[in-house]
């Protein structure tokens, strides 16, 4: 599919979308289960009665958070046109606990996936913030007085005063007078 | 907030404790699947082997009696 063909282009004719029809999803239908009973039993089902609970059992065993493996469950449950998206939002707790009760059942060590990390300021942070929040010193006179303006050095710079004199040829010509 | 957050806060807050009230009350009926009965099937298929030590031998006690 390009437009970037402007001779030829390979792509929809704007407006399509509208003759599609859209019923062919599972998704744009309305839901299969509309109950929590009904969702959780579908879930089990799946998980009981089909291979896909051991793959997530596999997947939890390897360190994937349940929280992630319940996501998956959920998603592919929507897909099939089974629930809603918020409706498995709602699901996704008991969802969640059905997986830990068969992690555990195979004494599967398990990630839940909901342990907020502690925010908390590290040492360097704090010395950081220290030093940027401390007044800072004013520059002693004497060191003023040392450092010397180092005239621009860049391409662009203007020329000093004397480089222009030279330049100009005030200088020579003064000296030639002066030796007349 | 995308969906995968979205689960892991909807796990967090059915973990501590929060449940859909809303979705409860609209259809009508107790739900079956409560916490309770999780709790229950936790402990029906997580046994631990002390217990199971125990309820062997109470079966066998109850056997030779």
């Amino acid at each position: 599919m390009s437009l970037l063909d402007t001779k030829n282009p390979n792509a929809p004719i704007p407006g399509a979308n509208y003759t599609s029809d859209t019923r062919n999803w599972p998704w744009h239908r309305p839901p299969d289960i509309t109950d929590l009973d009904g969702a959780l039993e579908h879930v089990m089902e799946r998980l009981t009665e089909t291979d896909a609970g051991m793959r997530y059992m596999s997947l939890i065993e390897a360190g994937t958070p349940i929280t992630t493996i319940t996501d998956m469950v959920v998603t592919l449950a929507i897909g099939r046109g089974k629930f809603t998206p918020d409706f498995a939002i709602l699901v996704a707790g008991p969802v969640a606990r059905m997986l830990e009760i068969m992690a555990k059942s195979y004494k599967i060590d398990y990630d839940l996936g909901i342990d907020e990390d502690e925010e908390f300021t590290t040492p360097v942070a704090l010395k950081k913030t220290i030093e940027l929040s401390a007044p800072k010193e004013e520059p002693n006179e004497e060191e003023e007085v040392e450092e010397v303006e180092q005239p621009p050095l860049g391409f662009m710079a203007p020329a000093s005063d004397e480089e222009q004199t030279n330049m100009l040829g005030y200088e020579v010509e003064e000296e030639d007078l002066e030796d007349e | 907030m995308t969906f995968e957050e979205a689960i892991i806060k909807s796990v967090q807050k059915y973990y501590s404790g929060t449940d859909p009230v809303e979705l409860n009350s609209v259809s009508g009926k107790e739900a079956k699947y409560t916490r309770e009965y999780f709790d229950e099937l936790e402990e029906e298929l997580v046994k631990s082997p002390k217990n199971k030590k125990k309820k062997k031998k109470k079966e066998l006690a109850n056997e030779s009696a």
